[in-house]
């Protein structure tokens, strides 16, 4: 590679690197529970050897009763030995998957139009640097790299599979074939989409290597071979009932309620196909996202809008084009990424089909470089113009990111939770008891486990009254504060009610 | 001969979803530019950037600004796929997604079909920004009409293509899909218009 292509990829993968880990800690404003959960059971694998639950290495993680895939779990195990027990180390597997995406997507796309000869080598650069690089700007893509997401790390393996394969599809060397397949079923223990992703993909895969290369068809079956043997316990699984308690609290079946067999044959299509032409929605891609506090920042879609042009010439391009694998690839991840989504609601979802944020990525890039190709004339005035559009745009959006986010979604993201932990072990030594009102504040145990070693606070519901037999012993009380409003939004609030027998100390706690 | 039927046919289908609409008496009004919605949309995020300089909070948060931002989400809005399904059926969508593919694709450019993509795409954002001030009836046969109109293009282009069969399959089986999505939510125009 000529060196000032390496000193641009390094630019980039830097400017990546930066956007993913500055203030890791802080923004997303504090571990949501799933990252809590995930890092208290990394954690407790890494001490004992055994889950919160006491499951020894389990390959599901009952956690919430949600069974959280077992890969994530065991990376931010890892990063806990190294960076203790804290947030960055829960989110540093994401961070760093997501750095390494960026370099991936690079090196995918240079591989395939390598393939052809349709372009030349200083052309191929360009159009897989400028990929990495809108990767590595990505709103989507920086926003689930901050987070402790499995689907994150899920996206990563799979592109890793892909690029193994496309590897394998070029030399055949039997050990990318190997590598590829391990990293697909690997990608389905990191996240639940890859369940129904990765089988799909690997299945076509395998179908067109077959009608490509039918003298290595011994090799080809091993691998599917290799693939059932590893697939089958999360396949068992899926079929469970622990497995499909999962899948019925968030399936779009179960919002329609009890149907006979053939009101099913009639309805189930019709709620899936709509859920699916949802993830093509402009509205949802480019102006404001799934909606869910926690997945996107406030007045910004998934893509920059000035990104939607560029998407369409890309796909345009692509389609016209003779690089029949890269259009293969697009094409079938961007039909794929919805399909396990559209099963379940709400939808659109921005972090189950986070596949997308790849062939929709290499799209724009595609799409500029045709654009400013067939527009040479006026290249000089539209190139200052688009980087001024865009630039604008990603300070528009940090602003919004470190400014805006912070205040307007903190719930989303447990906030105050640390808060209720921390106040309470200062206080600790002084009390008898501590209880928490359990409602709202149902998750506070979790956050205990986390951040505390004591023992965790009994969860009481609202009825409570201090027991008799308690006497003068002093009960540090904790519950959201009720005050003149019915909503404990932002505030959570120990307070003094003697009428009701509490003896408690008054606390009041700002998110 | 035989296209020209099977395309009138396709239209006079493609017309049907309309009977739906009009029992609206304007789109909602997410889909209408408003200064008062723009100026609490400010008032709100201006709230957030008390800690920052009055300039930088003003650079970010300014009516020209917003005013651009505001109308790009109202219009990407309509153009909704459900929307657009809804107003058309899947082979109207399709028509007018073909009928810009062979526009690109055609070596000499017809003027008619580029003045009906114009139209399709600018009629949209006039009344998202004005409202235009009409029987809904009329302003729904003025937004779908073009669209309508635009599909023959490509209907015609893509029946006349080499690989009649597999048209024809295609058609079949867009149509299936439309008369599934007409008869599951015959009143989905309700989910982008007000009623009287």
């Amino acid at each position: 590679m000529v060196k000032k292509y390496k000193l641009i990829l390094f630019i980039i993968l830097l400017v990546s690197f930066v956007l993913r880990f500055y203030k890791l800690n802080d923004n997303p404003p504090g571990l949501y529970i799933d990252e809590v959960a995930i890092g208290q059971n990394a954690y407790e694998i890494l001490k004992t050897g055994k889950d919160e639950h006491g499951y020894v290495m389990p390959l599901f993680f009952k956690s919430f009763g949600d069974y959280k895939m077992p890969v994530y779990i065991y990376s931010t195990s890892l990063s806990m030995s190294i960076f203790g027990k804290n947030e960055f180390a829960v989110r540093f597997p994401s961070a760093l998957f997501g750095v390494l995406t960026v370099l991936l997507i690079y090196l995918i796309v240079k591989k395939i139009l390598l393939l052809d000869d349709e372009f030349s080598k200083d052309r191929i650069e360009k159009i897989a640097l400028l990929s990495a690089f809108l990767m590595g700007i990505s709103s989507w893509h920086i926003h689930f790299s901050r987070g402790g997401f499995e689907t994150n790390q899920a996206l990563f393996l799979f592109l890793l599979a892909v690029f193994l394969s496309i590897s394998y599809f070029k030399n055949k060397k039997i050990i990318y074939l190997v590598f590829s397949t391990l990293l697909f079923t690997l990608s389905i223990y990191t996240y639940h989409s890859y369940r129904i992703i990765s089988p799909l993909f690997f299945l076509g895969l395998v179908f067109i290597f077959l009608y490509k290369d039918k003298l290595r068809r011994k090799n080809l079956a091993a691998s599917l071979i290799l693939f059932s043997i590893l697939f089958l316990p999360i396949l068992i699984f899926s079929f469970s009932g622990e497995g499909s308690a999962r899948f019925s609290a968030t399936s779009v079946f179960s919002e329609l309620g009890e149907l006979s067999a053939p009101q099913k044959v009639v309805q189930y299509p019709f709620a899936v196909i709509k859920n699916y032409l949802s993830y093509f929605s402009f509205y949802y891609i480019f102006a404001t996202g799934d909606g869910i506090g926690r997945h996107q920042i406030p007045e910004f879609g998934l893509l920059f809008r000035w990104q939607l042009p560029f998407l369409l010439i890309g796909l345009y391009s692509l389609l016209r084009s003779n690089n029949n694998i890269l259009k293969l690839l697009v094409i079938s991840l961007i039909i794929i990424a919805p399909i396990p989504a559209s099963l379940a609601v709400p939808s659109p979802h921005s972090l189950r089909s986070l596949l997308m944020v790849f062939p929709m990525t290499i799209l724009v890039a595609v799409g500029l470089v045709y654009f400013f190709d067939n527009l040479k004339r006026f290249k000089i005035y539209l190139v200052p113009v688009l980087m001024i559009v865009s630039i604008f745009e990603f300070i528009f959006y940090s602003h919004y990111y470190y400014v805006h986010y912070p205040q307007v979604n903190p719930k989303d993201w447990g906030a105050g939770y640390k808060e209720i932990v921390v106040n309470t072990e200062r206080l600790r030594n002084a009390y008898d008891h501590v209880i928490i009102d359990k409602n709202y504040l149902n998750f506070a145990p979790i956050y205990f486990k986390f951040y505390s070693t004591n023992k965790v606070p009994e969860m009481v519901d609202a009825s409570w009254s201090k027991p008799k037999g308690w006497g003068d012993e002093k009960v540090l009380y904790i519950r959201p504060f009720y005050g003149p409003t019915s909503s404990p939004d932002m505030i959570f609030e120990v307070f003094l009610d003697k009428k009701n027998n509490k003896d408690v100390i008054s606390q009041f706690w700002k998110l | 001969m035989k296209t020209k039927i099977i395309i009138i046919l396709i239209f006079l289908f493609q017309l049907i979803p309309l009977k739906a609409w009009t029992a609206c008496k304007n789109f909602f009004d997410f889909y209408h530019f408003s200064l008062y919605d723009l100026e609490l949309q400010l008032i709100y995020a201006i709230n957030h950037d008390q800690d920052l300089p009055v300039l930088l909070a003003r650079t970010f948060h300014n009516k020209l600004l917003q005013f651009f931002i505001d109308i790009y989400k109202r219009y990407v809005h309509f153009l909704d796929p459900q929307l657009l399904i809804t107003m058309l059926t899947f082979v109207g969508v399709f028509g007018v997604l073909a009928s810009v593919w062979y526009f690109l694709n055609s070596k000499k450019k017809n003027k008619l079909i580029l003045v009906l993509i114009l139209i399709c795409f600018i009629l949209p954002l006039g009344n998202v920004i004005f409202n235009f001030q009409l029987p809904f009836i009329f302003k729904l046969l003025i937004i779908a009409l073009p669209f309508n109109l635009l599909s023959i293009f490509g209907h015609f282009n893509f029946l006349n293509s080499k690989n009649k069969k597999a048209a024809i399959f295609v058609y079949v089986i867009l149509i299936a899909l439309s008369i599934y999505w007409l008869v599951m939510v015959p009143d989905q125009a309700v989910k982008y218009c007000e009623m009287p």
